[in-house]
């Protein structure tokens, strides 16, 4: 099986999702007995060569230069009519969100996106996560596919290293639309709480001991790009406004992670949270009722880990 | 007397009953409809689940801000349901309404209590109601174009002020004086009005005087009135979150085009107005027993002792069973209700002059249902908000827990829109007034009922279902029974008569669950899983209900037998013993729950 | 301006989502069904866009009888017509043919803008905007936070990246917009947009009716199961820096937020 995989350039390094891709395209090569080969926009490649691919295919062009969907759509396009891979493969990014599914409706061909793994069971199928992650769905296709892998679904420690031979391969896109023109890239101030909406939430509660230690929890919640959330003490004694609060006379919450530190979880805090899809909960009681919904779990005093933590994942970024 | 004469059977037109009150009172349970809420239509089912989103998103959330005075919070929601029609949904077109039925008020009042805010609920309910229905109804054009588009839109918000210290239930008692000055261009009020909602921020304000100390007249108060004085708030067990003040009139010049409808004609717009509240209250204290038994459904679910949720101990699922079937019996009385008002109404044109006029008359007539939603839905609710604060244990008597707040709030709903002892004295009345008038045809039921209580004849194809219709027909008789030998006992007295009226009224008051719970399942479709699902709580309310009306029958005419030394009692234990009762309370209660489990529904949606 | 949206009926969020018993679809019946949630929001970014620059907004769906529902919704918040394609007889289209069966009642309507939600909350295929800008012909853009209209010809909408980035592009009109959650506050139906709904034209087409040349699907449901989890509480032991190891795994490669 001929596998085309995708490496995403941001700032010059491929992007970690399309590496997770690169590993994934990897494994299915190993199971059907395929090769490998990654395209890359642009010059630089240095960072790339050390995996081990059949080949590293090269476009350079102006147009593609900084993100343009519709020259990426292009080139593309031009690449596979060219050399009729059997699959290719692309990490599940944003930027890949705003190009590829366009790929595959002028190729006409099925892509399955946010795959988390494949098997070959009685048939080869790619698995995807339905109905919010209630559901996984096996899915098959038929002829040449693109397929898209959710950011995690794979570990990079898994990626084999190796050699790579670099090929060329020149597109003309002087013809390309500029009906889309893409702008500066920035950022925004935060704005107000909105805990309904925060994919993450560190919540503390009264093991925080005092106000002045409220800063241990803001910096993990700034490197996880968090919100604060707390129990109600917290609040009762004026360490945080209400709108942090969560629980029964609170907010209600659900988001993808929710990181009790601190908190003992009484019955009226976890109303407010025990929906959330992950819940870890650090606390120095091991008998704190928050345990009883936790996913993961961690005995421990607050001041030794957390900084710790924030320390490593502010290294990782 | 020792037996009851045999009268001769008279036959009762049932067509022309439709939209009148007191229907269900002699309708059995084959004759003719009662509307329910699987009556709804695609426009009703859509608006109900609108108001219970906006409930969900824009009360809920600052449930606990609203439990304190907060003026602001209270008109911002006021603008936004006016854009959205949920404030004004009962007021003319002509004047930023939408002249919608009362079914949709119903359906506004339930959706709202999603929010579980009663200090909320009391200010929509006296702003959309007492506040503002004397204006519809009662005023001059001129009044209608000043007031109604601003109290519609939500930019004004209304009072009503009718008690006064020595004039609470008996309304008429008050001592606030209305003279004309010698310019004849105003009218100067003295006097004291008590416990009137939304008092501290009302632009407007309903009010009653006494015109030359014999003319009992209503007017309209807005801010331009010099001498209106309101007082400091009042510090109440509950719903603190509504505004409670007494206003003083001192001097207070109301110009002579506030005089709301004619000068003497106060008491018709004081208690006409009331009996709206009434079935008002109905909706949103139904509204309440139902979000005490969700509340109450879940934390069960949630809280484990001894390892296991508690929902799955005995004790609790006959608490959880008892909350379902208190929300499912006011839910039938008060759709029932607003179905058949707005049945008096279908051929009206909300445009017609005479409209308003209709309206009230129509609504009058159902004094009876009205205030048996008063009384069903307070009930139930009141029931409702303790067990559930039982099943929350500890817990609910934390005020930390909303349970605990609905507690104390709710037991306004059973003193306000007049007392549930006023109210049984309504029904009491009303009974008796359309019997002696003929409005309803007790006479011939009472007759055609004396020979046999069941009527020999099948109600249902259904053997079950044609069971329990025997036991309503027999109720129903005992009723007339009953009703019959206290009439011909006390004659004219029987309206003074507390210790007897009150029983009868709660037989009425059973009699109209068990005729609509009976007669909503009609309604639904045939095979569907809500009809089967129901079956057992149909079972154990009427089982039920049959309870209360054996008892209150049965004490009634025993104290008849022990005042003059006759026999009647014996007639119902005779009239009983045809009855076969076939039943297993905690077989059915055990078979709700399951149910509940099952399905996660109340037989409620 | 004439603005289609295009919007899903999902299962309701809450629900409790059973498989059926071929393993290849969702069990129905108990299911509460909603509008999928960035749908909302593409419809009031249509209905904010036609009250600023005047309009016309039409609603469409694919699906079976009951996402008429989702479109009498649309239409009681103000949309002005809806298009119901009715795949009662015509299930299972993989997403490209969906869209395919889409353009086929689209492609003469001339429409300058087409929103949709970035994703379904079912099936989350997150493609739609993007193939129906490839078919119609049309500029596009995907996660679009903000829109502004700069003449009749541009659109200039703020597009989310990773990271907490934005980007702000220019598009040609027509162009096909998939919106995110959370750029607007999504309307609740007056009663009197209610009272409105019935009168609106509300079309429904049978999907076996168009033309289905070139529309078979290419990707097939092989087997819908149930993800294994655990819920029993996995406790992380060890030194300080162990347990911050053992975070950084789990939040890297469980629960994915790193």
């Amino acid at each position: 099986m001929k596998i085309y995989t995708f490496l995403q350039q941001n700032d010059g390094k491929p992007n970690r999702n399309s590496l997770e891709a690169l590993a994934a395209a990897q494994q299915l090569a190993e199971q059907t007995g395929g090769s490998v080969s990654a395209i890359v926009f642009g010059s630089n490649i240095e960072t790339i060569t050390d995996y081990d691919l059949a080949e590293i295919i090269q476009l350079q062009n102006v147009e593609l230069e900084n993100f343009n969907p519709l020259a990426y759509v292009s080139a593309f396009e031009n690449l596979i009519n060219a050399e009729n891979p059997d699959m290719v493969v692309f990490g599940h990014t944003y930027e890949t969100r705003d190009w590829v599914p366009r790929l595959s409706a002028r190729l006409d061909i099925p892509f399955l996106t946010d795959c988390i793994g494949f098997k070959n069971e009685d048939e080869f199928v790619f698995t995807r996560q339905i109905n919010q992650g209630k559901i996984n769905s096996d899915v098959k296709t038929t002829g040449l596919t693109i397929i898209s892998i959710q950011s995690g679904a794979f570990r990079l420690d898994s990626l084999k290293s190796g050699s790579a031979s670099t090929r060329e391969f020149t597109v003309d896109l002087s013809g390309i639309s500029q009906s889309i023109r893409k702008g500066e890239k920035f950022q925004e101030a935060k704005g107000s709480v909105d805990l309904s909406r925060a994919e993450v939430i560190i919540a503390v509660g009264r093991g925080i001991g005092k106000e002045e230690n409220m800063d241990v929890i803001k910096e993990l919640a700034k490197a996880l790009n968090a919100e604060i959330g707390s129990s109600r003490p917290v609040v009762d004694y004026g360490w945080l406004p209400h709108e942090h609060q969560v629980g029964s006379s609170g907010q209600t919450v659900s988001p993808k992670l929710y990181f009790a530190i601190g908190i003992s979880g009484a019955i009226q805090h976890q109303v407010g949270m025990k929906s959330s899809d992950n819940i870890i909960a650090l606390n120095k009681d091991e008998n704190a009722p928050i345990f009883e919904i936790a996913d993961f779990g961690v005995v421990a005093d607050l001041f030794e880990i957390i900084p710790k933590l924030t320390e490593k994942i502010n290294s990782l970024s | 007397m020792n037996k009851p004469q045999l009268l001769p059977t008279q036959k009762i037109n049932y067509s022309n009953l439709k939209g009148r009150g007191g229907k269900f009172l002699v309708s059995p349970v084959d004759e003719g409809n009662c509307y329910s809420r699987d009556m709804f239509s695609e426009e009703n089912k859509m608006f109900l689940d609108a108001v219970k989103e906006f409930a969900e998103k824009q009360i809920l959330p600052i449930n606990s801000d609203l439990n304190v005075l907060n003026e602001k919070l209270n008109r911002d929601l006021f603008l936004e349901m006016g854009e959205l029609g949920i404030l004004n949904a009962d007021f003319p077109e002509a004047y930023g309404g939408m002249s919608m039925d009362k079914v949709t008020s119903i359906i506004i009042a339930e959706g709202l209590m999603v929010g579980l805010n009663a200090s909320f609920m009391v200010t929509f309910a006296d702003h959309t109601g007492i506040g503002s229905l004397p204006i519809v109804w009662y005023g001059s054009k001129a009044q209608k174009e000043k007031y109604l588009p601003k109290l519609a839109s939500g930019e004004w918000m209304a009072s009503f002020a009718l008690t006064e210290p020595g004039a609470g239930s008996d309304a008429l008692a008050g001592s606030t004086q209305a003279v004309l000055n010698e310019a004849g261009t105003h009218y100067i009020l003295n006097g004291t009005k008590i416990f009137v909602t939304n008092g501290s921020w009302a632009d407007t304000c309903v009010t009653f005087a006494w015109v030359d100390g014999k003319k009992f007249t209503s007017f309209i108060l807005d801010k331009d009135c010099e001498g209106w004085v309101v007082g400091a708030e009042e510090k109440k067990i509950g719903i603190k979150g509504s505004s409670t003040v007494t206003y003083f009139f001192e001097n207070c010049q109301v110009p002579v085009e506030n005089v709301l409808g004619r000068v003497g004609n106060g008491s018709a717009v004081a208690f006409n107005v009331l009996y709206v509240g009434r079935y008002k209250l109905g909706g949103i204290t139904m509204g309440g027993a139902k979000g005490a038994l969700e509340l109450a459904y879940e934390y069960a679910e949630d809280r484990k002792q001894f390892d296991v949720p508690i929902r799955s101990f005995g004790m609790i699922q006959k608490k959880m069973v008892n909350l379902v079937v208190r929300a499912w019996e006011a839910d039938a009385v008060t759709y029932m209700t607003a179905g058949s008002i707005d049945d008096g109404l279908t051929h009206m044109d909300p445009n017609d002059e005479k409209y308003y006029e209709i309206v009230q008359k129509v609504i009058e007539d159902h004094g009876i249902e009205t205030s048996i939603c008063k009384i069903v839905g307070s009930d139930a609710s009141s029931a409702n908000v303790d067990d559930a604060l039982q099943i929350f244990g500890g817990n609910g008597f934390i005020e930390e827990f909303p349970i605990a707040v609905m507690y104390k709030d709710d037991r306004i709903n059973r003193i306000f829109e007049g007392t549930n002892e006023i109210n049984r004295l309504i029904i009491g009345g009303t009974i008796l007034k359309k019997a002696v008038l003929e409005e309803l045809p007790i006479r011939e039921m009472i007759s055609n009922r004396s020979r046999n209580w069941i009527p020999d004849r099948q109600y249902n194809e259904d053997e079950r279902l044609n069971y329990l219709a025997q036991l309503i027909e027999f109720s129903r008789s005992l009723f007339f029974f009953t009703l019959n030998e206290s009439i011909n006992y006390y004659g004219q007295d029987l309206k003074n008569e507390q210790w007897i009226l009150e029983p009868i009224a709660d037989m009425l008051i059973s009699l109209a669950i068990m005729d609509s719970g009976f007669k909503r399942n009609k309604n639904i479709k045939e095979n569907s899983s809500l009809k089967s699902a129901m079956m057992p709580v149909i079972d154990l309310v009427i089982h039920n209900r049959l309870e209360n009306m054996l008892n209150d029958g049965g004490n009634i005419l025993a104290h008849l037998d022990c005042c003059d030394n006759h026999e009647r009692k014996n007639e119902l234990t005779v009239q009983k013993q045809k009855l076969q009762i076939k039943f297993s309370r905690i077989s059915t209660m055990k078979l709700i729950m399951k149910d509940i489990d099952k399905n996660k529904k109340y037989y409620l949606d | 301006m004439k603005i289609c949206v295009l919007i899903k009926q999902v299962p309701d969020t809450d629900s409790v989502i059973k498989i059926s018993n071929d393993q290849k679809s969702i069990e129905m019946e108990g299911i509460t069904l909603a509008t999928n949630e960035s749908d909302s929001y593409a419809l009031e970014e249509a209905l904010l866009l036609k009250e600023d620059q005047g309009g016309e907004v039409t609603v469409l769906s694919l699906g079976g009888e009951s996402c008429q529902q989702v479109l009498k919704d649309a239409l009681a918040k103000g949309a002005d017509k809806a298009i119901h394609l009715d795949d009662d007889d015509y299930k299972d289209l993989d997403i490209l043919s969906a869209a395919k069966v889409m353009v086929n009642v689209l492609k003469d309507k001339e429409f300058d803008i087409i929103f949709s939600g970035l994703q379904s909350d079912d099936i989350g295929n997150a493609q739609l905007g993007l193939i129906m800008a490839e078919l119609l012909d049309t500029s596009h853009a995907s996660l679009v936070m903000g829109t502004e209209i700069l003449d009749e010809k541009t659109i200039k909408v703020k597009q989310e990246l990773e990271g907490g980035w934005f980007q702000w592009s220019e598009l040609d009109l027509p162009a096909s917009i998939t919106i995110q959650s959370g750029l607007n506050k999504p309307r609740y139906a007056s009663l009197r947009g209610i009272m409105m709904m019935k009168r609106k034209p509300l079309e429904s087409i049978k999907v076996s009716e168009l033309n289905l040349e070139n529309t078979s699907s290419k990707s097939f449901v092989h087997k819908l199961y149930i993800p294994q989890k655990t819920k029993e509480t996995v406790f992380i032991q060890g030194s300080a820096d162990q347990v911050v190891d053992g975070l950084i795994e789990k939040l890297t490669n469980e629960i994915k937020v790193l």
